[in-house]
């Protein structure tokens, strides 16, 4: 196996986690919420259940299979541009095309059940603290000291300042976007359902949120100890924002060209792998699934 | 947990103020505990945020509930025995406008405290049971 055929072996483990275990468990918990919204009135309707109540999963296994097929033509080429563009901009155009289509299949589907009378609220207060453990917290400060590590090598000139500066606007940028989804989370809505999978949800959105500003972090963290010491870990900017700052060459290109954009690429492809796994194991998605199916099968049963 | 119909002929405050009132009085809702923001729960409950303000100032006039400014709203230290207090007038001024519409009617003082304790007697094996 050479190293091209490694990458389409770990491409091909991360498309198959994500389009035949996240991603049908997340159109199936979301399922689940819509059969919640008003049981009694699923219960009174003949054949609702039967047509609705699961969804087809059948466009995730076309899409895997054709995905896969690519990946191994691609491999038996050794084309890593091919290999790079099935990766990302096609894997990510079926991703964003599922996205819309089962988001518009299941607000069609909730705009035709009528409200529940029955609304309920948790009497507690929604903040940070009440759904993360505190470590989780501890990496929010970590992303806040690299920030300031970049903001303190920029005045005292020990991080080349147009990288500093590249640095620093990125993570702001980050964490203004990441702040803005911690904050909705919080202040949406409950879930229809019980306080425990309505917390359990919110601590797997505020998870993914802050696994997302980590990682962002680290690979800011990278670029500028790369300009303290005498070889620069990242040769090239890791992202465009980065490249019109410091006013340095970027491309595509260098992702298949560079072993170190290389690595940071494999990395991306493991966390994705792994992603499937934790969708279904996380405790909100075990939770929807096991317990409030049974609620919304038990109306059907009475 | 809060839970309101909004097809019942109570007002939709009044749930609200009954609930957060049960759960102070069964313990779970401490005192010193926070409650969620007016906006909250409006959001949760999808409804009006000045319904649920309603229901809030209603709980602070009652003393069950004190507004901390930006800090948020929290159960007050003395609201069990405010509540209690408050539930016991409130019991003794049905209880008074009862006895004199069936006094005025012409039942007995001796023979309402009969009925009265029958009553009592009556709940009593229920109350233990639960």
């Amino acid at each position: 196996m050479n190293a091209v055929h490694f990458e389409a072996v770990s491409y091909a483990l991360q498309i198959a986690s994500f389009f035949l275990i996240a991603g049908p468990v997340m159109v199936r918990t979301e399922r689940r919420h819509t059969l919640a919204l008003n049981p009694p009135w699923i219960a009174s309707q003949n054949g609702f259940l039967q047509t609705h109540g699961e969804v087809a999963l059948r466009p995730f296994r076309v899409a895997t299979l054709a995905l896969l097929s690519l990946l191994a033509a691609a491999a038996a080429t050794s084309s890593r541009q091919l290999l790079f563009a099935i990766h990302t901009v096609l894997f990510l155009a079926v991703t964003l095309a599922f996205y819309v289509y089962y988001d518009r299949t299941e607000k069609h589907l909730r705009s035709t059940i009528p409200e529940d009378p029955i609304r309920r609220a948790a009497l507690s207060p929604r903040t940070l603290r009440a759904f993360l453990p505190g470590w989780a917290l501890g990496g929010l400060s970590a992303a806040a000291a690299i920030l300031g590590l970049n903001v303190w090598g920029y005045a005292a000139r020990v991080i080349e300042p147009s990288r500093a500066l590249a640095n620093a606007t990125f993570l702001i940028l980050v964490g203004v976007g990441m702040g803005l989804l911690l904050r909705h989370t919080l202040r949406r809505a409950a879930y229809r359902m019980s306080a425990e999978t309505d917390s359990s949800g919110r601590s797997l959105e505020l998870s993914l949120t802050l696994s997302v500003a980590a990682f962002m972090a680290l690979v800011c963290l990278y670029h500028s100890l790369g300009s303290c010491g005498p070889v620069p870990l990242f040769a090239y900017p890791p992202t465009q924002l980065h490249a019109l700052i410091e006013n340095a060459p970027w491309s595509w290109a260098i992702f298949f060209e560079r072993s170190e954009y290389r690595w940071v690429e494999l990395g991306t492809a493991l966390v994705i792998a792994l992603f499937g796994p934790w969708q279904a194991r996380s405790t909100f998605n075990r939770r929807i699934m096991a317990a409030d199916s049974v609620k919304v099968r038990s109306v059907f049963e009475v | 947990m809060l839970e309101i119909n909004t097809r019942s002929s109570v007002p939709v405050y009044e749930q609200i103020v009954a609930q957060v009132r049960k759960a102070v009085a069964d313990g779970s809702l401490e005192p010193g505990s926070p409650l969620p923001t007016i906006r909250q729960l409006a959001r949760d409950l999808e409804l009006n945020p000045a319904t649920v303000a309603k229901a809030y100032q209603v709980l602070e006039r009652d003393g069950v509930l004190e507004a901390a400014g930006r800090r948020g709203t929290f159960v007050r230290g003395d609201a069990r025995p405010r509540l209690d207090e408050s539930l016991r007038k409130e019991a003794e001024e049905q209880l008074r406008h009862l006895l004199a519409r069936w006094r005025a009617r012409g039942l007995e003082a001796h023979d309402l405290r009969k009925l009265f304790d029958e009553l009592l007697a009556g709940m009593e094996p229920q109350e233990s049971n639960r």
